[in-house]
């Protein structure tokens, strides 16, 4: 309909009647938006990635419970494991952690095993001998040390051991390999003083995939104080963290959302008297109820969806070309080792549009809905 | 109909920005799909069960390790971690 | 001569039932005769904004008859309300109730924005008044930024532009010094000889003693004490 532009173009100008006022509600709602949809962003991007790799993570990783507690593994298990039906190869895993008390950040040290040999996201190699390690990014970054240069790790006069840089993990596998040390297995169990003939943890291959389940349960019968972790746990555990209704997500997301809420709220909550003065003039010359809600709906329709595309352009410049610069503190948390920040952009729509029932409609019908007991009312008031 | 057509344009702009950025990040995945496939090419040799996102304790380092039945929990989300463990930080910590 | 519109036992009561309870309107039986111009007269208080809003279909009656051109508007719903009220009446309120902030000719054009008339009409008609009430070199001024005598203008060419059979003034010279009083009636008899059928709401002197005020309905404590009939 022709009048339907007229009232559109009236709307705008409404707008642009009150510029301060407006903009300053755009520019507080862009800002809502673009922090929700940063963290959306980041946290599905992270997610997706992190499940997408751990696709190709052991079918079943092997525990070994004491006291309730995990312990190290006797690693003649295999022998036995290799015996039930439908389990593949079974090897031992040797890995620990290391406080660094001059860094005050926690390492993790592998041991290298011969799979590891052909790793390209690697600069340099692997350690081929005792006193050679290859380090993550964040290793050597905080260590301020580089290829060639050693790196000292003490655990006391007994146990301490200096290791070459042979090998630098690269800054796109971080996501990984941050915190890594990789060292020999003879260093590494020496270093940990660990028992010989004892492992840190064994994986397992299932020949078949869809009966990992029965593999599992064989295998809790046969041990009845190991703890079988199976892949889709750990995925779902993933799934968990990074899930946007609970979590990491929901706790950033809370604060946003209440902001939003009181944002909207005030909103919703009432028309100034220049406001309710202007509806009353629009009935009284021949605007319908109807007109004047249109026009209400655009106002708030033309504000809510221009700051909502505005916000999503922020916080996708943010996350991804910023490497989310302003949330990476939030996620850190008391991480000392942190990877630098490189999320691959995965974006999930269903998201957006879920951020835009939560945001833009609210606030459409905030917009709306006060003026209507205004525009229903008789319009006599305006001729006193 | 002036301000109509600047409110359009605006809001077309955005949307082209939008689509824009959409598809340069699928297009972004896309081509970082060889990379992908190292990492995962990595995470298969070096038998990686977890990402190295939170170094600060075990259980924010190797969630997949995390237990639920031990008496005092170790989770990402369990209940001695939230929320007096989220305000208070490890002895020794500023 | 045939009445544009004629009530029949009209009554308005605010906030009926609770303590402060105003009867404002009490058993009015009026007549606005087409083509006359109608004065509403009475001391302050004695209802007759009340009355002009009731005649405009801008309220309901609590009781009575609203005959506009023959149909009674009492009892409509309130969407035919709303168009009888764009296609027959144009108001001149007392306060102007111009929209601050925008211009002449989006003041002037405003009510005809949400109906279906052709863009190139609405803008002819709007410049035909504007010339009219010779107020065209202020088209694209806010009306913030005008006299009081060409806000006074402005609102009247926003109540022609929907050429309505009547005209509405609720005491229109409230605002105005006697130049500017002389200078709008001047307007209102022009627009009456065009045919429009007039009503002004006033305790203005200067009106009501005028010769050419077809018609004076006396008005005290809601009730039509006199309606002398020239
Ligand atoms: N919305 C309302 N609620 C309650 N009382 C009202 C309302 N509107 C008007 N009244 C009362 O109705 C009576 C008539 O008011 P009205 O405005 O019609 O008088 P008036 O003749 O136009 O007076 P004035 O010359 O001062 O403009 C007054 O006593 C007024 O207080
Ligand atoms: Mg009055």
């Amino acid at each position: 309909m022709r009048g339907h532009g007229r009232v559109i173009e009236y709307a705008l100008s409404t707008l642009a009647r009150r510029k301060f006022k407006n903009f300053s509600v755009a520019a507080v709602f862009s800002f809502l938006i673009a922090v929700l949809s940063s963290i959306l962003f980041l946290t599905h991007a992270y997610k997706t990635e992190t499940l997408k790799l751990l696709e190709d993570s052991p079918e079943i990783i092997l525990q070994n419970m004491s006291g309730g507690r995990h312990e190290l593994i006797p690693v003649e298990y295999i022998t036995t494991l290799s015996g039930i039906a439908g389990v593949g190869k079974a090897s031992p895993r040797y890995w620990g952690y290391y406080y660094d008390s001059l860094t005050s950040a926690n390492y993790t040290l592998m041991a290298y095993d011969e799979n590891m040999q052909d790793i390209k996201l690697l600069q340099g190699r692997m350690p081929a001998s005792e006193g050679e390690c290859a380090v993550g990014k964040g290793v050597a970054d905080i260590r301020q040390v580089g290829m060639k240069d050693d790196i000292f790790l003490t655990l006391g006069t007994e146990q301490n051991v200096t290791l070459k840089i042979v090998g630098l993990f690269s800054a796109n596998s971080a996501i990984l390999t941050n915190d890594l040390i990789i060292l020999t297995k003879d260093s590494l169990i020496k270093f940990f003083n660990m028992p010989a003939d004892m492992a840190t943890d064994i994986t397992i291959e299932v020949n078949n995939p869809s009966e990992v389940s029965t593999v599992a349960r064989k295998i809790r019968r046969t041990f009845p104080n190991s703890r079988p972790i199976l892949k889709n746990e750990l995925i779902r555990t993933y799934d968990n963290i990074f899930n946007w209704r609970g979590g990491i997500v929901l706790t950033m997301f809370f604060g946003a959302i209440a902001a939003f809420m009181i944002f909207v709220w005030d909103k919703a909550t009432g028309i100034n008297a220049e406001e309710r003065q202007e509806i009353g003039i629009l009935k009284a010359i021949g605007w319908e109820t109807a007109d004047v809600l249109y026009l209400k709906f655009w106002e708030g329709a033309a504000v809510s969806l221009s700051s909502f595309f505005t916000g999503l352009i922020l916080a996708y410049v943010h996350v991804f070309y910023f490497n989310a610069q302003f949330l990476a503190p939030v996620l850190k948390g008391w991480s000392v080792l942190f990877p630098k920040f490189e999320p691959m952009p995965y974006i999930d729509i269903y998201q957006i549009f879920v951020l835009f029932f939560l945001t833009v409609l609210p606030y459409v019908a905030a917009s709306v809905v006060p003026s209507w007991k205004a525009a229903i009312s008789d319009p006599d008031s305006v001729m006193r | 109909m002036s301000k109509t057509k600047i409110f359009a344009a605006f809001i077309a702009i955005e949307a082209a920005v939008l689509a824009v950025l959409y598809i340069s990040s699928a297009n972004c995945v896309h081509c970082k799909d060889n990379e992908m496939s190292l990492k995962r090419a990595m995470v298969r040799a070096m038998r990686l069960t977890d990402a190295a996102f939170w170094t600060e304790a075990r259980y924010t380092r190797h969630p997949s390790q995390a237990d639920f039945f031990a008496a005092f929990q170790d989770f990402p989300s369990s209940p001695d971690h939230f929320p007096a463990g989220s305000i208070v930080p490890p002895a020794g910590q500023r | 001569m045939d009445a544009v519109i004629r009530t029949e036992g009209v009554s308005k009561v605010f906030n009926a039932g609770l303590a402060d309870e105003v009867r404002a309107v009490t058993g009015v039986s009026i007549e606005i005769r087409r083509g006359q111009i109608t004065v509403l007269k009475g001391p302050s208080g004695s209802g007759k904004t009340t009355l002009l809003g009731l005649i405009g279909c801008m309220a309901r009656p609590t009781e009575g008859k609203i005959l506009v051109e023959g149909r009674d508007v009492a009892k409509l719903p309130e969407r035919f309300l709303t168009s009888v009220r764009r296609q027959t009446f144009g108001f001149i309120f007392q306060q102007f109730n111009l929209i601050r902030g925008m211009t002449v000719r989006e003041n002037v054009m405003l009510p005809l924005y949400p109906t279906d008339i052709d863009g190139r009409q609405m803008v002819r008609r709007m410049e035909e008044i504007l010339e009219k009430l010779e107020l065209s070199s202020k088209r694209g001024v806010k009306v913030g930024k005008l006299s009081g005598g060409q806000q006074q203008r402005v609102a009247i060419a926003r109540a022609l532009i929907n050429e309505p059979a009547v005209l509405l003034a609720d005491e229109p010279t409230a605002h105005l010094d006697t130049k500017l009083s002389e200078d709008l009636l001047n307007i209102i008899t022009t627009l009456n000889m065009d045919g429009k059928t007039i009503v002004i709401a006033t305790h203005d002197p200067l009106i009501y003693d005028k010769p050419y005020i077809d018609n004076i309905i006396e008005m005290r404590d809601g009730t039509v004490r006199e309606a002398s009939l020239l």
